[in-house]
């Protein structure tokens, strides 16, 4: 099905212009449409431009290639916006420092539980080898999981649709789950939300409270240095120890 | 407001030969956010408007995924092939994280003496 004229769709498919600028519509209008949600949490902007660009893109027979190609701008921007979240990290230091064991156990927990729980469960459901090593990588920061993924030999274009899984469940349903825990505390939503979710949920996290929003991007940092280490050693530990058992 | 951006991408760039030279699994605009951390921490100068354009560029940290998240559409016919329990997986899995590491923190404050006050919570 092609929705635009040919002619149409030869001109503008080798500029940026096309994904740039429904990249920003898309994006405007979900504003729009999570404000007249009332900001109920199911009606995401991230989640509502994602789904308002697939619709349009399948319809229209784009492959994503040409569509990223324009969108890539925005995308390089990540960079220098992870970057910028070290100014809320330092303004929190003096806080962040009085509670460090308290953060280094949330980080630890939270990583362990989300990381261990996904194998486990996709191993449950009959997930391969290949899906689980693709999987395990899921709550690192796009970056990482990639070169994790690579190191395990998973396939990393599904590691990476994982992360943006997470990343999106965790923002929409974070929140909501930790009022359901009576959890406001912006230090926990910040680092329970920056663990699981990486750069989705601290961006969650920053809507929040800019102080959840610091502690959410040093759960993300930590966090994804650790699995970088922890998870290429237990991928190559654990046929070793099962054999031996 | 051109220096704020050039400080911002030259410590990506620093971050990103680091990464290089050192061979390290961390992504370069991690380590860029870490060199940043520690220079605001040692109290360096800074360009006048960093403050401002920082605040500008995370109110719209949400916009920058789009492009990336948008590649799940790669994956549909996975989604649709293995069924609904990746995404049941990949969902709930995060939760139990985000719960996991909650709680603990929870614990830990009324249970160490040595925790900061939180202020937002109800005294026990």
């Amino acid at each position: 099905m092609n929705l635009f004229p040919v002619d149409f769709w030869h001109w503008l498919r080798p500029g940026p212009l096309f994904g740039l600028t429904m990249t920003l519509g898309a994006f405007a209008l979900a504003q729009v449409a999570a404000r007249l949600c009332r900001g109920h949490p199911l009606a995401n902007p991230l989640l509502l431009a994602i789904i308002f660009i697939g619709v349009v893109l399948v319809a229209a027979g784009i492959p994503y290639a040409d569509y990223f190609a324009g969108a890539k701008f925005l995308h390089f921007l990540l960079g220098p916006a992870t970057v910028a979240l070290a100014v809320p990290l330092a303004r929190h230091t003096p806080a962040l420092r009085k509670d460090l064991f308290r953060i280094g156990a949330g980080i630890l927990v939270g990583m362990t539980v989300a990381t261990a729980s996904t194998l486990a469960l996709a191993w449950l459901f009959g997930g391969d080898a290949t899906m689980l090593r693709s999987l395990a990588a899921k709550s690192a920061t796009t970056p990482i999981a990639i070169g994790i993924t690579e190191r395990l030999g998973g396939l990393p274009s599904l590691a990476v649709a994982a992360v943006m899984v997470t990343g999106i469940g965790g923002a929409i349903l974070g929140i909501p789950l930790l009022r359901r825990m009576r959890i406001e505390d912006p230090r926990i939503v910040g680092i329970a939300l920056g663990v699981s979710a990486h750069g989705i949920g601290t961006a969650r996290a920053l809507q929040f409270d800019i102080k959840a929003g610091a502690y959410a991007a040093l759960g993300m940092a930590v966090t994804g240095a650790l699995l970088a280490v922890i998870l290429p050693l237990c991928f190559w530990l654990y046929p070793r120890l099962a054999a031996l058992v | 407001m051109v220096e704020s951006l050039f400080f911002l991408l030259l410590l990506q760039l620093l971050g990103e030969a680091a990464v290089h030279i050192l061979a390290l699994p961390i992504p370069s605009a991690v380590l860029g956010m870490l060199l940043l951390w520690f220079w605001l921490l040692t109290g360096l100068p800074v360009p006048k408007k960093l403050e401002t354009l920082v605040r500008g560029i995370l109110n719209y940290l949400t916009l920058l995924f789009i492009p990336a998240a948008v590649g799940i559409i790669e994956h549909k016919q996975r989604i649709v092939s293995d069924g609904w329990w990746l995404l049941l997986v990949l969902v709930f899995s995060t939760l139990l994280g985000i719960a996991a590491a909650a709680w603990v923190m929870r614990w830990l404050e009324k249970h160490d003496a040595h925790a900061a006050p939180s202020g937002t919570e109800g005294a026990q």
